[in-house]
């Protein structure tokens, strides 16, 4: 195959992967819309809870595959990163327990003033997509009643993200990145954002006897999904990397947060339910590696809170 | 030096590559941390406990005499059906001389096992108390016709929620008529081990080892401390 056509093939591979990911994250979060209707804020948060502590560090990952930037030579790129959050296995399922409250609040066949605790487990959005969770209420070690709630999202350890992405730099050793998708507007659901901004400086401009490539640099991201989520994520990070004949390896470190808001309305009295839910992972160690064929293909872990990998692909010069 | 260099643009590269991957695996064994809650059940408490004794107790009030009381003709496996506060179906076996004799009809049968279908328990829904609990009951006993008593051993499993206990009956002594007079339930559960004696009035005393005492009103399962 010639060196044009490889890269026109590239190019089309690209777009394959890109499309899919675009396509199902609005039908899950359709879906995802459609449970949460059927539950209180309380059972939400509990529910979402590994997808809200992982939406964050899935944003802040895989913004740089290399720590080169040239001092004064244009480079331009394009394409895809897709990350996964590995969650462990007791994330598909939670136990919440409310104690103290008036358990009519919760089920009318209670009597107004009942005291009791509540307890509320299933699967998570990431558990067992078959089997619904529950809501019971107790008095003194007594059931006083059960009610069946909402089963998980997709049964899957990987909590996943696709994003586009492109970056131009080798202007006094600084790089733009961004991620962006026009405002898309799916059916029902509502409209899809994606905006994030960036900048990145190498140091070896002032400093070009370094062993290796140096690079400092931040990120900010807003993500919207309708009128369901709407994330913001931030991150600094320092990072190194030395590259060889077809490979780039990379190491960082990167101090990160995020937050989380989830509105919906609860189907059970109309209201509508809102909260806020904090990123834990305040930073993060990251390792990688691109290879550089034809097209930039780059693998990376990140570990800190949460452990993410990263594949992403990038076209350019 | 010039050989690293050298070794690192030709072959070293290619070695990198595949060690990185290897490295990422071997990382891979750091864990992300748990982030869904998992908060523990409550634990019971002495009077939690002592209420689900309480039930029970009330429930072998009213379903235990059945092994006495039970008439129908046509039959060597039968099945009656409670409606109210304890309501679901038990079967009785009865059979002459113990539990390897022949069958017998209940008018005849000198032994008898009492007992709740698999998967099928008791429903215990006290007037009086919010709430409902399930009873697995298995209890068998000899029978004194011309008395009208029985003598009943065994015992079951109690749910409520996800909470769970086990009981044994020792020498319940029911009759046609009454409350059982004689012998002791010992319930455990909740992390506590007590035991329930009966003395033929409408309340029985629970003892719980190594805390207090208690008095269960055997009409509505409902437990007091003693006096």
């Amino acid at each position: 195959m010639s060196k044009p056509r490889g890269r026109q093939a590239a190019r089309i591979l690209a777009a394959l992967a890109i499309l899919p990911a675009l396509a199902a994250a609005p039908a899950w979060a359709d879906e995802l819309e459609d449970l949460l209707e059927d539950v209180t804020g309380q059972y939400a948060q509990a529910y979402l809870a590994p997808f809200t502590h992982s939406f964050g560090p899935n944003l802040n990952s895989g913004i740089f595959h290399t720590a080169a930037i040239p001092r004064s030579r244009l480079t331009i790129e394009l394409g895809i990163k897709a990350t996964a959050t590995h969650l462990v296995e007791a994330d598909q399922s939670f136990q919440k327990v409310i104690d103290g409250v008036d358990l009519s609040d919760y089920d009318d066949s209670v009597a107004p003033g009942t005291t009791g605790y509540v307890v509320m487990s299933g699967p998570t959005v990431f558990g067992d997509d078959e089997t619904p969770g529950t809501v019971t209420g107790y008095v003194g070690g007594v059931q006083v009643f059960s009610q069946e709630t909402i089963e998980g999202l997709v049964d899957t350890r990987f909590s996943p993200m696709a994003v586009p992405q492109a970056s131009v730099g080798g202007i006094a050793g600084l790089r733009a990145t961004v991620r962006w998708l026009p405002e898309l507007k799916l059916g029902d659901f509502g409209k899809i954002k994606v905006f994030g901004y960036g900048l990145q400086w190498s140091p070896n401009i002032v400093a070009p006897t370094l062993p290796v490539d140096v690079m400092v640099g931040f990120f900010n991201q807003t993500v919207e999904f309708g009128t369901l989520i709407e994330a913001d994520a931030s991150t600094m990070f320092v990072a190194a990397s030395k590259a060889f004949a077809l490979a780039t390896v990379y190491a960082g470190y990167a101090m990160e947060d995020s937050e989380i808001d989830v509105a919906y309305t609860y189907s059970g009295n109309g209201s509508t339910v809102g909260f806020t839910a904090e990123g834990t992972q305040e930073s993060r160690v990251t390792v990688g590696a691109t290879l550089n064929v034809l097209a930039k293909l780059n693998l990376e872990m990140g570990h800190g809170d949460l452990t993410t990998y990263t594949a992403g692909l990038m076209f350019g010069f | 030096m010039n050989t690293i260099r050298a070794y690192l643009r030709g072959r070293g590269a290619l070695a990198l590559l595949l060690l990185i991957p290897a490295a990422l695996l071997v990382l891979g064994g750091c864990e992300s941390d748990a982030t869904a809650p998992q908060d523990p059940t409550p634990q019971l408490s002495e009077r939690d406990a002592a209420s689900q004794a309480g039930l029970i107790a009330m429930a072998i009030v009213d379903v235990g005499p059945e092994i006495i009381t039970f008439s129908e003709s046509g039959k060597t496996v039968y099945n009656r059906s409670f409606f109210g506060e304890v309501s679901g179906t038990v079967f009785l076996d009865f059979r002459l001389g113990g539990p390897s004799g022949p069958s017998a009809t209940w008018a005849t049968g000198t032994w008898a096992r009492l007992y709740t279908g698999v998967g099928e328990p008791l429903v215990i829904q006290p007037e009086g108390i919010d709430g409902s609990a399930q009873l697995g009951l298995d209890v068998t006993g000899d029978l004194n016709r011309g008395a009208g008593t029985a003598v009943l051993n065994g015992g079951g499993t109690f749910s409520s929620g996800t909470y769970t206990a086990a009981f044994t009956f020792d020498d319940l002594a029911v009759a046609t008529s009454g409350y059982p007079d004689g012998g002791t339930m010992t319930f455990t559960g909740g992390g506590f081990v007590m035991t329930v004696a009966f003395n033929g009035t409408s309340t029985a005393t629970v003892t719980v080892q190594g805390h207090g005492t208690w008095t269960v009103n055997l009409e509505t399962g409902a437990v007091t401390p003693a006096g």
